[in-house]
């Protein structure tokens, strides 16, 4: 058996190599962008899906032609990838609506189908979810994913019927609960799991078929070892690049905790068992996909309880440029933290393709009195 | 709604109907203080993009969230309130002019905020437009200790084309009936929860009357609108046009409202028949695209003597005949929620903004635009790009100002004024 610690390595330097190869052996790939496509359909469809991510070394010069500079940088990756054909390997692209961006992100992309036809650009899907908690939300959901098993049975030719999305949303939910586990190992008060390798196993879920990822996951033991410094808690904008904590554990402090959707908030609510696997699928996302548009009373839980999990002694927010949103919940989030005496350093304005110096500063000013007091 | 507090000398040109706009807004002002708060009557918050006339038709006071701001910023509270943002830990990225109202509740210094700050409301009504929105709204009403209601509107799959073509009579098929059916039953839980709040029976025949004469001051806009985009010299200024259309606008449903613009309508007429022009050198007719530069309508008159340039359209010049016009047999609630299900969508999304823009500056005889884009605002800035790339490939060149919309402090007017004087010369004069 390859050693786990290679197996992220390759991971880390090639994330879609396997999505890559299951598309040359003629398997179908669908991309998917944001943390609440519902995956289990693409799986039950017999498809590969594969959380597509921006490039931060790569060009934009193609998307600024279209597209806002006030757009998030990964977005605007993504999309100068889709103009210049370096998507045109997917099948399929499913855009949930879970954020204001990707909704753009969606009319746009169709804007620019339509006044130049000749680009080779896979089809977009949108997956029009709501996230408020009513039930007639719920019955809109569950039209809208009926919706999408149609247009992936159409396009792979099976069916995502009870039986194969029973069987998908069971592998997803062993992901989940082995991330917990993930979680809990990096948690560890003695040999524990660093912050990198977390982030490392819990991309593996998001470009790489469930029971890969999940034989990842159950090794993930493998990579624990004795670490200090303070325990962090990451909170704010999706990190689908590990630079931010590869920053803070360079600075000697341990990324224990996030709750982005890149990381463990993606995978801590399984899908609950339902007569019809449909209806559960349709409640997960609706309630539980950690997107901005929750109700704020959830994701303020979610963050409470996150802290009562991970027992961290300091909370770094870290906010994208041109960000509209989160920043809103962050003075309430300081308030709680103030109450915990867990202190707290708020990063602004963090650029998607470059790494700001004076953020490794503030960084190592935040962490001094911390290591001070956890040594 | 305006903000001006001051009487000024009437610019020239200005319309007898505007000072009856204005008296109207200033008469709606003084019925709502009375009622919401002086006397502690049940009102609503709500957002300019929310169905306004389910509490129309309650007779329930409502306010928009846009209007206090923008009295906020006219009386120059802006900078207080930001202070506080930034001491109470919002980063200063994050959009400002629809939070300054919920910041001013925070700040609970009833000395300091105009008019002695908005009492408790009734209810909060917010439509989820961006991820921000019930943020801001959730913590408005926790400091209000207040209930709050959200519209979630489904986003709009396919865009048809020419989408102001299709949203008067073929209202059905442009937003479509899944959307349409979730937005019915999502107005009908809104008015269980008003009708709870407020203590108040909705009657649904005065709610259609409502609807019909909405349609009515639509007509008589659209006429209006006409008149304006084929008569030249440009009879009307444009911040007569936004004065006069916003105040239907806000009292949509209304007998006034009809009247109102029947009065604008017949003044546009008589003046095309005397031939009279704002600008009596005009050489070039100008749209105004995206937000509204409130804090300075003046501006949009600066280029006549100089330039013989005259702003002749901006989205408020006829939105209101476009957008909210929906002609219905029986169910008025369905037609309702047409209207607000895609108001946002038509005014930003690329193809139906750059679409029915291209369109006004066919219309109007335009030969040059200027596009506003809010900073700090991300909301506002989306479908901009795409749009100016479209005006600009149909021959109809486009220049882009960034401002701030509520520190007018920031307004460097010289330099604006120089910029798009720059633009007219070389892009427009140079072209020509």
């Amino acid at each position: 058996m390859i050693a786990l610690q290679k197996q992220l390595d390759a991971l880390a330097a090639d994330p879609e190599a396997e999505a890559r190869r299951h598309a040359a052996a003629g398997g179908r790939v669908v991309g998917v962008l944001g943390g609440a496509a519902p995956v289990e359909l693409i799986e039950a469809a017999d498809a590969f899906p594969l959380r597509l991510r921006g490039d931060p070394a790569g060009p934009t010069d193609a998307a600024d032609a279209w597209m806002e500079p006030v757009q998030e940088g990964a977005l605007r990756s993504i999309f100068n990838q889709l103009l210049t054909g370096g998507l045109d390997w997917l099948d399929l692209i499913v855009v949930p609506r879970s954020s204001e961006q990707l909704v753009q992100f969606y009319h746009l992309a169709e804007h620019v189908r339509a006044e130049e036809p000749d680009l080779a650009m896979p089809p977009l899907h949108l997956v029009n979810l709501l996230q408020t908690p009513e039930a007639r939300s719920t019955r809109f959901n569950r039209r809208e994913m009926e919706r999408l098993a149609e247009a992936l049975g159409s396009l792979t030719g099976t069916r995502p019927d009870r039986i194969r999305l029973r069987e998908a949303i069971q592998w997803r939910n062993t992901l989940r609960h082995l991330a917990s586990e993930v979680s809990s190992a990096r948690r560890s008060a003695d040999r524990s799991v660093s912050g990198q390798d977390a982030a490392l196993l819990f991309l593996a879920g998001q470009v790489r078929p469930a029971p890969q990822a999940a034989e990842m996951f159950g090794r993930a033991g493998d990579l624990a070892a004795s670490r200090s410094g303070p325990r962090l808690l990451l909170s704010g904008s999706g990190q689908e690049n590990p630079g931010l904590v590869r920053l803070i554990e360079e600075a000697g402090a341990r990324v224990v905790a996030e709750d982005h959707d890149w990381g463990e908030r993606l995978y801590d609510h399984e899908v609950e068992e339902a007569p019809d696997p449909l209806d559960g699928l349709v409640r997960h996302y609706q309630c539980h996909a950690p997107t901005p548009r929750l109700p704020v009373g959830v994701t303020e839980a979610r963050f409470t309880a996150l802290l009562d999990a991970a027992r961290p002694d300091g909370v770094v927010f870290a906010l994208e440029e041109n960000d509209d949103t989160l920043g809103w919940d962050i003075p309430r989030r300081l308030d709680l933290l103030k109450d915990r005496g867990i202190p707290a350093l708020v990063l602004l304005r963090l650029s998607f393709f470059r790494e700001d110096p004076e953020t490794a500063s503030k960084l190592v000013t935040f962490l001094e009195p911390l290591k001070e007091a956890t040594r | 709604m305006s903000a001006k507090t001051e009487e000024r000398p009437a610019p020239p040109g200005q319309m007898d109907v505007t000072p009856l706009a204005k008296a109207r807004q200033k008469s709606w002002f003084t019925e709502f203080r009375r009622r919401a708060m002086d006397e502690g009557e049940p009102y609503v918050i709500a957002a300019a993009v929310s169905p306004h006339e389910i509490f129309h038709a309650l007779d329930v006071p409502l306010v928009t969230n846009t209007w206090y701001s923008s009295i906020i910023s006219a009386k120059r509270l802006s900078p207080h309130y930001f202070d506080l943002m930034d001491r109470l830990g919002y980063h200063e990225d994050l959009p400002r002019y629809l939070s300054l109202p919920m910041i001013s509740t925070l700040d609970d210094d009833p000395e300091r905020a105009p008019y002695g700050g908005l009492p408790r409301p009734a209810l909060i009504l917010d439509r989820l437009r961006g991820d921000y929105a019930q943020r801001i709204t959730t913590e408005w009403a926790r400091a209000f200790d207040c209930p709050k209601f959200f519209l979630d509107v489904p986003v709009q799959r396919h865009l048809i084309p020419d989408w102001w073509r299709h949203a008067q009579t073929d209202w059905e098929t442009l937003y479509g009936t899944e959307r349409l059916d979730y937005h019915v039953e999502q107005i009908e839980a809104l008015i269980d929860t008003a009708e709870t709040v407020t203590g108040r029976r909705l009657d649904r025949d005065v709610l259609t009357e409502e609807m019909h004469r909405i349609n009515r001051a639509g007509e008589l806009l659209a006429e209006a609108r006409d008149l304006i985009a084929t008569s030249r010299p440009c009879p009307v200024a444009l911040p007569d046009q936004l004065t006069n259309v916003m105040a239907a606008t806000w009292n949509r449903g209304s007998q006034w409202s009809v009247d109102h613009m029947q009065a604008y309508r017949d003044e546009i007429a008589n003046r095309v028949e005397d031939g009279y022009g704002i600008c009596s050198g005009e050489k070039h007719r100008l749209l105004w695209i995206n937000t509204g530069l409130w804090f300075n309508t003046a501006f949009y008159r600066a280029f006549e003597e100089s330039h013989g340039a005259v702003f002749v359209w901006s989205m408020y010049s006829n939105y209101f005949s476009d957008g909210y016009r929906k002609y219905f047999e029986g169910d008025s609630l369905r037609a309702l929620a047409a209207r607000s299900i895609s108001m946002n969508e038509q005014l930003h999304l690329p193809p139906w903004m750059a679409g029915w823009i291209e369109q006004q500056a066919r219309d109007f005889g335009a030969s040059g635009a200027v596009m506003l884009t809010p900073v700090g605002d991300r909301l506002s800035a989306y479908g901009t790009r795409a749009c100016k790339r479209a005006l600009e490939a149909a021959g109809l060149p486009v220049l882009e100002l960034s401002a701030s919309m509520v520190d007018a402090r920031l307004w460097d007017n010289d330099a604006m004024i120089a910029k798009v004087g720059d633009f007219i010369e070389t892009r427009i004069e140079g072209q020509a």
